[in-house]
């Protein structure tokens, strides 16, 4: 079993908007451990997406990332903070939540990295895409050059360094080095004739090589972790099957650790070593793939399941899940289980919120209800009704 | 067509703006002194009195010195052939019988600023609103059946936009001529003026019609109207390949009531904000036009400042007040077309998700 | 443009009635670049071809599903046929008449009806739910206000939704509820025909399974007929008694549910099935071979089956003995050729300044081709980019054609079933 790379504790984001505190996400615990790929499924409302966002501290105003610690494993930054931060530093982990927001940005390249649902509006239209990774290629040696420094690694493209370039001229925006490890890149990621489609521009690219000139992007700085929201959502599905392949082979390649977020079922069972299920801003379920697939216990994650049509086998009727996503507004949710009122095996004890249990004959599998600790007695059901109104 | 949500966004954003509340401050302030001028008006603002002539507005004392006869006992003295002749200054005093001071023809210009603002007010919104209803019309046939019809439609705008404003509404004024549209003033006619004004010891006389210069409000929208048609041919252009639009026409619609039930509704917002920014542009235009003389009215800003030219250096305030107060109307309307659209513009945009 | 054949025609043994909407060689072509100033500066008027011959029947009470990848032209064809928008060519006839030929397309309307794929703009957001509602009562006449009112009430009722909330607009309602009441709208009118353009395309997973379990509710109570549009293969298994497979403009396969899915005749149609990806344990051991390329421009569709630049079944001529790979590299090769996109430049520069033509085509061709031929291939192959790095690209082009040109290219597939030369009897 690999040592944890990644350990997120309680991790809580608020939205302050004028219309009220929306709960993103509430106190979610997950580990990652390195080289695996974690999934985190979820439908629209469930918080998933603000969640990688937290990670990275990419979480814009009105929102905040208001609890809990984001643990992430790594040695060298340790050293570099402890004197700084003690409180912080845990051994080799690093609390993000601990550290000043630009130590937090600085980890963005060579540490983190992110692929996006929509790759066309992620690129810079008016720079070429070989530019455009060749500077997150800068970025990195920057940053590997002097590993202790948690100084922006983007010194150097600031304002006199651009002047000096118009002056002088020749001045090239990014090293030829730089340049070369790109279209290296964009070869690794499948994409023909590198040398020439890295002199392209993004409009240029068919949506499938665009995602793969992203992925080659996110790749350069060499991340610990790669976090991908929605990567292949906005494919076709023969190209994301491409995508997913791409992905596949290079995380094999690199063992890099990678969390990957979509609604999708079916990628998550195609990519994903453990997974966990988020609605409502919570984890209901976690495990690997096997324990959240044959063998859910959280009527939501079952729920799930039954919604999806098998292509496989013809006939069987949709199980739909009743009702509607609850609303995430801080003064419509009360102190109970999120799912109480659309589930099928609710019963009186859910009206308060159930902690996280561990399922027997699983080292790993948590679910947040009470049907993990007990078997589902009717005679204890909520009434018919009993959320309407 | 005016929606919960939208009153909600104008309100949040009046209550967050202190520019908005100024601006809803003046154009109120605008439209009930024009409203209500014959109330206001302290004096009949065509009442000449020459021996009231140029006085200053509160706070500011003229002098003139001039070279006058000597009198002694009620004659001349002459010495040596010549006239004797004395330095004399004479001061004019404001009074608050005349705030803004006096023209040079001795008419109040409190009086007439006040009813200037209806000429203004009058013009600026019946030329709005006629351009609007003209422009709309034809930028939202443009932009929905698109291909001739718009390139015919929009190349005639630009014809149209090809001449300067100013000169193209010259023009037109010349060839028709300004004629005036007289409405009894209902305030007068009625007899509220004169009991109110006898109530509070006011001179009793006022104007007793209306005048709507009728020409120039036309020339106005003429020249006003393409701004209209481009925004709305820009909205129709992007809402008919909506779907609602889509299903509506499967469902059988005909055009023209997809134009009117779903382009327009959806259209109005931009053209809202617009038509209040083009309120004040018509103000400026109307302004131009009286100060050249091409205008129906003689009780209009921009003929007092033509008036008021001739004594720039000495009697400033004859034009400067009327000037003030196209700045005033302007900046009002402005600051008002702002709230809107910061208001509206969240609103034509689409749902937010967390 | 009729000078192909058409697709796949459909097999109607086994029904004596006639079809409810019949499709006959069906197709819309956009202009670009024939506006006024395109003409002046010379430039010529170009096709996309989006639906390009399409040919099918939907019997009365059948569900059937068209399938694609964007850019297909599934869309273009539901509202082609609805005449949303004007088809260029082909023929449509419902229930018996003509639907191009109609003047007066008001009686139309009131029996076939749309349900568009976005919940959030398919629905005027200035309306009440009420009024969207009621609108197509109103187009129509049907009734008195009154009567409209209790309609609508009837409708929300119908679909699930409470009539309480008619005074609402629509964003006031989710994505799910949305759709249902743009489902209401589309059975104001009590048609016999509904095309459903991705209805559930947009929904989340668990949304869309109580729209999909609405509509079969709907269209059993109701007696309708369906044409479901989507690109979800597993929706589409679900609800659909047969289905259509198409691709760039054409439909390249068209069967009933189960042998589609079952026993996939087209390679498109395999491929399709072979990419989407299991909610199952089992997936991540589930080899999948994905499909290569991209979706060539319905612009300049490939000549002959437009599959084929993607397809991982192209047929080699005869008297090649090349494996598949080897045969699809080749091909891959020359298309390069043909479009001139080889990098000569920069292979001469790489090649060195003394280089003969023949180093560099050496050069070319390792890079170019990523796996190994037969030395008789191989040297054809080096001989045609000799000629390229000569500047013959047209001489090249030819002696690679002449070899290899495969049956692919030079005819358009027919068949019932699926349009493919693989089926073609021998």
């Amino acid at each position: 079993m690999a040592d944890p790379l990644l350990e997120v504790r309680d991790l809580t984001t608020r939205f302050f908007t004028e219309g009220g505190q929306i709960n993103a996400v509430e106190s979610v615990d997950f580990t990652v451990d390195e080289g695996e790929v974690f999934g985190i499924v979820g439908e629209s409302g469930s918080g998933k997406s603000v969640t990688a966002l937290s990670l990275i501290d990419l979480v814009e105003s009105p929102g905040e990332v208001t609890d809990g610690q984001i643990r992430y494993r790594n040695a060298d930054l340790a050293a570099a903070v402890a004197d700084d931060h003690p409180a912080a530093v845990d051994g080799d982990f690093v609390d993000l939540l601990q550290v000043p927001p630009r130590i937090r940005r600085s980890l963005r390249g060579p540490s983190f990295s992110t692929i996006f649902q929509d790759p066309m509006s992620s690129m810079n239209p008016s720079l070429t895409v070989g530019e455009q990774i060749a500077e997150a290629v800068e970025v990195q040696r920057r940053a590997s050059a002097n590993p202790r420094s948690t100084r922006s690694r983007t010194q150097g493209f600031g304002l006199g360094s651009f002047l000096t370039g118009a002056v002088i001229g020749s001045r090239e925006f990014v090293s030829a080095a730089s340049h070369e490890r790109a279209v290296e890149l964009l070869e690794q990621v499948g994409i023909p004739d590198p040398e020439d489609r890295a002199e392209e521009y993004p409009h240029q690219f068919s949506g499938g090589m665009l995602q793969r000139a992203m992925i080659a992007q996110a790749l350069a700085g060499e991340p610990d972790v790669l976090i991908a929201d929605e990567p292949t959502t906005a494919l076709d599905v023969t190209i994301q099957a491409q995508i997913l392949d791409q992905l596949a082979d290079l995380q094999a390649e690199r063992g890099m650790t990678t969390l990957l977020i979509t609604h999708n079922l079916g990628v998550i069972a195609r990519m994903c070593d453990r997974v966990g299920v988020m609605y409502a801003g919570e984890f209901v379920e976690r495990g690997t793939l096997a324990d959240v697939f044959d063998r859910p216990v959280h009527p939501y994650t079952q729920g799930l399941i039954g919604s999806v049509p098998d292509l496989d086998a013809a006939g069987g009727r949709l199980q739909p899940i009743p009702g509607n996503v609850p609303s995430l507004r801080d003064e419509e949710m009360d102190d109970r289980c999120y799912f109480a009122d659309r589930c099928p095996k609710a019963m009186e004890e859910c009206l308060e919120k159930p902690p996280e249990f561990g399922v027997e004959g699983s080292p790993d599998h948590g679910v947040t209800c009470y049907l993990a600790d007990h078997d589902y007695d009717p005679d204890a059901a909520l009434p018919e009704g009993y959320f309407d109104g | 067509m005016v929606s919960p949500r939208l009153l909600r966004s104008l309100k949040r954003e009046f209550r967050q703006s202190g520019m908005a509340k100024v601006g809803v401050a003046i154009v109120l302030a605008l439209v009930l002194v024009a409203a209500f001028a014959p109330l206001l008006s302290p004096y009949d603002p065509t009442n000449q009195n020459l021996s009231n002539a140029r006085q200053p507005p509160i706070g500011f004392t003229t002098s003139t010195t001039e070279e006058v006869p000597l009198k002694e006992n009620g004659s001349v003295v002459i010495e040596g052939g010549d006239v004797v002749t004395v330095n004399q200054t004479v001061y004019e005093n404001a009074t608050w019988a005349h705030p803004l001071g006096t023209d040079g023809g001795g008419r109040d210009i409190l009086s007439r600023v006040i009813y200037g603002a209806r000429t203004s007010m009058l013009v600026g919104i019946l030329g709005t609103l006629l351009a609007a209803v003209f422009g709309v019309a034809v930028g939202l046939t443009a932009g929905y059946y698109g291909d001739l019809v718009d390139d015919a439609l929009m190349r005639s705008a630009d014809i149209m936009l090809a001449f300067p404003s100013l000169v193209l509404a010259i023009a037109l004024v010349g060839v028709w001529g300004t004629a005036q549209v007289l409405i009894p003033d209902p305030l007068v006619v009625t007899g509220v003026a004169d009991a109110f004004r006898g109530a509070l010891g006011m001179t009793p006389n006022v104007p007793t019609n209306i005048t709507i210069p009728g020409t120039v409000v036309v020339v106005v929208a003429l020249v006003n109207w393409v701004w209209f048609a481009r925004v709305a041919r820009g909205e129709a252009l992007s809402l008919r390949s909506e779907a609602y639009v889509k299903a509506a026409r499967s469902a059988g619609a005909s055009n023209l009531r997809i134009i009117r039930q779903h382009v327009l509704p959806n259209a109005i917002t931009p053209i809202i904000v617009l038509a209040t920014i083009q309120v004040a542009a018509i103000i400026l235009l109307e302004s131009a036009l009286s100060f050249l003389g091409f205008s129906g009215t003689s009780l209009s800003w921009g003929f007092d400042i033509a008036l008021g030219r001739q004594y720039q250096s000495t009697s400033w305030w004859i034009a400067t007040m009327p000037g003030i107060a196209i700045v005033l109307a302007v900046v009002g309307l402005n600051l008002v077309g702002d709230w809107l659209r910061d208001a509206l513009d969240p609103d034509i945009g689409g749902e937010g998700g967390v | 443009m009729a000078s192909e054949p058409a697709g796949p025609t459909p097999a109607t043994a086994g029904n004596d009635e006639d079809p409810l909407l019949s499709v006959r060689d069906l197709e819309k072509y956009f202009y670009e670049g024939g506006g006024l100033v395109d003409r002046l500066l010379g430039g010529e008027e170009t096709a996309v071809r989006a639906v390009d011959g399409v040919s099918f029947d939907v019997r009365q009470g059948e569900t059937l599903g068209l399938v694609g990848e964007s850019g297909c032209g599934k869309s273009t064809t539901g509202e082609a046929l609805l005449r949303l928008v004007e088809p260029t060519g082909g023929t449509v006839t419902f229930d018996g008449d003509s639907v191009r030929g109609m003047e007066d397309l008001t009686p139309f309307r009131r029996r076939a009806q749309v349900v568009f794929q976005d919940p959030f703009s398919s629905l005027d957001p200035r309306m009440t739910v009420e009024q969207i509602l009621r609108e197509p009562l109103e187009i129509h006449g049907v009734g008195t206000p009154a009567d409209r009112r209790d309609r609508a009430a009837e409708l929300m009722d119908r679909v699930g939704l409470s009539a309480d909330q008619l005074e609402r607009y629509p964003h006031e309602f989710s994505g799910g509820q949305r759709q249902r009441i743009g489902v209401a709208r589309a059975l104001a009118l009590e048609p016999d025909f509904l095309v459903l353009d991705e209805p559930t395309s947009a929904l989340d997973v668990s949304v869309q399974a109580q729209v999909l379990n609405l509509l079969s509710e709907l269209q059993a109570d109701l007696g309708l007929t369906y044409l479901f549009i989507s690109h979800d293969l597993s929706v589409i298994r679900y609800i659909c008694d047969r289905v259509a497979v198409m691709y760039l403009g054409e439909i390249v396969e068209i069967a009933p549910t189960e042998d589609l899915f079952e026993d996939p005749q087209h390679p498109y149609t395999e491929a399709l099935l072979e990419s989407v990806p299991r909610a199952d344990t089992s997936e991540r051991e589930r080899d999948v071979e994905p499909l290569a390329g991209d979706v060539p421009s319905p612009r300049d569709p490939p000549s002959g089956c437009r599959f084929r630049t993607r397809c991982p079944s192209v047929i080699p001529p005869p008297d090649v003995s090349l494996s598949q790979p080897q045969y699809r590299a080749v091909m891959d090769l020359r298309r390069l050729v043909e479009t001139r996109q080889i990098g000569v430049h920069g292979a001469r520069e790489a090649a060195g300044s003394d280089a003969g033509d023949a180093e560099v085509a050496a050069a070319l061709a390792d890079r170019l081709l990523e796996v190994d031929l037969p030395a008789e291939d191989a040297s054809l192959v080096r001989d045609a980019l000799a000629d390229v790095v000569g500047g013959e690209w047209d001489a090249a082009a030819q002696s690679l054609r002449n070899r290899y040109e495969s049956v692919c290219e030079t005819d358009h597939p027919t068949g019932e079933r699926a349009t493919c030369h693989l089926l073609d009897s021998a």
